[in-house]
């Protein structure tokens, strides 16, 4: 019997095969490994799982990687709507440009870009300066090493996916409906208030999610603009797999942190198919 | 004041934020001094001078393109098969083989960091371009597979089928009809192969030696241990040189469809 194989596997079986060996093998691989202990001889064990949900040092990291990360998705959130709202009602002509240049702060290296702010938040940097050439400080504030300085080097960074969530949406309302509130009698705010904002809803959630998941998995921000002073749990990871070698505990906290960016994914992708059939989803 | 004059000028200033630190890093650049400081004292292009004529960058800089040309190529390759399968064969599983293409996207780099470093480290490859392009591979195809597979669908396949009845093999069918319709998708999932490949750092921060570097990973270690203009230097021409690319490649996106 000849076994003849379907045109599609053959067109399937470099990707997959790339996919099994350099994706779905390590992923299973820090799975697994996360349920032993360090050791060479290591036995199976939840040890782990329960160092990093019972230890209050760990504890600490857990919150500060969720309020860093919420606080980050509602300030983007906030100047996304407000960008992407702009955009969507400049006049055509203007769109792709405005559109570009929200797009080129992503396009760079997102460590040039926390090198930047760097420069603007350290003892000598921009903001410093200016505040003490002001006299509003006598002595240089600290931005740079706090969770502040990680909120709004991270807002930088993520603020353009919220505003790829937001716009087509916004571009996409209807005019009319917007105009017909205003035909009867509702003001430009209260229209937008009781009208464009409702409308957008499923887009609120879905960007706010997006930064989010994002924001809360994020490493390079937290280890430049953080530090040692700012622990988050990537940051964490990386030091426990690289510094301390202990593969095992890394990967627990990676799985945890995987387990929660595909839960907020999955809730993203069912807020993102309601505003759009066009599978804009990840 | 009018609530339409104040919108503007809210968002004139989220534009300013969304610009700052760019035109900080190249405002810094020019600086005269041999510390980072702002306002920047001085005006000199001697760090430019430094970045090119000192050959630490050069290096890292040809690995950096070295693996991202490499990424792209076998990206844009695999990607196309992926998305020809999925577009226009049916067969069970196709959900979750799309799926699987497009994970990448959303499992966070930094795990497959680890996840890569152990299996390498396991299996013994310790070549850092290997480990590179591998791990490069796996970020990049989403991209493409997303623009490809989005592009083949708008395309009537009559257009293919006419091909095949008028003589055409299937290959040739592929290379004569097929690939020169999507080449504007091929392009823009290129495009941003390169781009993220040639930006990546965490990935890299796990996978590679001190012997073999990559530029993003030289300015991250510069910024931590060797701070000075020089990295403003590099750093501002890795912005004009991405403005450039951005500028030209942007032709061929649908803005519209990014995420």
């Amino acid at each position: 019997m000849k076994l003849k194989l379907s045109p599609h596997w053959i067109l399937l079986i470099p990707g997959m095969a790339m996919m099994l060996f350099f994706f779905i093998v390590p992923l299973g691989q820090i799975f697994i490994i996360s349920f032993f202990k360090s050791q060479p001889d290591g036995a199976f064990t939840l040890e782990n799982y329960s160092k990093f949900l019972t230890d209050s040092h760990y504890l600490k990291i857990l919150w500060r990687t969720i309020w860093i990360g919420f606080v980050t998705s509602i300030v983007c959130l906030v100047l996304g709507y407000f960008l992407s709202y702009g955009i969507a009602r400049a006049k055509a002509k203007y769109q792709n440009f405005l559109l570009l240049l929200v797009i080129l702060p992503l396009l760079t290296s997102a460590v040039v870009r926390n090198f930047g702010w760097m420069v603007i938040m350290g003892k000598k940097g921009l903001i410093n300066e200016t505040l003490l050439a002001l006299h509003i400080i006598s002595s240089p504030i600290e931005i740079l090493y706090t969770p502040l300085g990680v909120i709004i080097a991270m807002t930088h960074v993520l603020l353009p996916f919220m505003v790829l969530v937001l716009y087509p949406i916004l571009s996409s309302m209807d005019l009319n409906i917007e105009h017909a509130s205003e035909n009867l009698g509702a003001s430009p705010f209260k229209t937008f208030w009781l009208v464009t904002i409702p409308l957008s809803l499923p887009g609120i959630f879905a960007g706010t999610l997006l930064v989010f998941s994002i924001a809360i998995s994020f490493y390079i921000t937290p280890a430049l603009i953080g530090g040692p002073k700012v622990p988050v749990m990537a940051t964490e990871i990386y030091n426990q797999t690289m510094n301390l070698l202990n593969w095992s505990y890394a990967s627990s906290i990676a799985v945890i942190l995987l387990i929660a960016v595909l839960l907020i994914i999955s809730i993203y992708n069912k807020m993102l198919s309601k505003v759009s059939n066009q599978g804009g989803g990840l | 004041m009018k609530p339409i004059s104040v919108f503007r000028i809210i968002n004139l200033f989220i534009f300013a934020f969304l610009m700052a630190p760019l035109v900080i890093v190249i405002a810094t650049s020019f600086s005269n001094t041999s510390y980072l400081t702002f306002p920047p004292k001085g005006f000199s292009f001697k760090w430019y001078e430094y970045v090119i004529s000192d050959g630490r960058y050069l290096e890292p800089l040809l690995n950096s393109l070295l693996v991202a040309v490499i990424a792209t190529i076998i990206s844009l390759i695999i990607g196309t098969m992926v998305s020809i399968a999925v577009v226009r064969y049916r067969f069970k599983l196709k959900g979750m083989v799309n799926s699987l293409f497009l994970a990448p996207l959303i499992v966070p780099s930094l795990l497959l960091g680890i996840g890569l470093l152990m299996f390498f480290s396991k299996l013994g490859i310790t070549d850092a371009y290997i480990r590179l392009i591998a791990a490069h591979c796996v970020l990049t195809i989403p991209y493409v597979v997303r623009s490809v597979v989005a592009s083949l669908g708008k395309i009537n396949p009559s257009i293919e089928e006419a091909s095949r009845i008028l003589g055409a093999s299937p290959l040739k069918t592929v290379f004569l009809v097929t690939l020169p319709l999507i080449k504007p998708a091929l392009i823009a999932g290129g495009f941003f192969a390169f781009i993220i490949s040639f930006d990546e750092l965490v990935v890299g921060l796990f996978l590679t030696s001190s012997s073999v570097t990559t530029l993003p990973l030289l300015i991250y270690s510069d910024i931590q241990f060797n701070l000075n203009p020089s990295i403003s230097a590099i750093s501002s021409l890795l912005i004009i040189g991405t403005i450039i690319i951005g500028v030209v490649g942007m032709k061929f996106i649908d803005k519209k469809n990014l995420y």
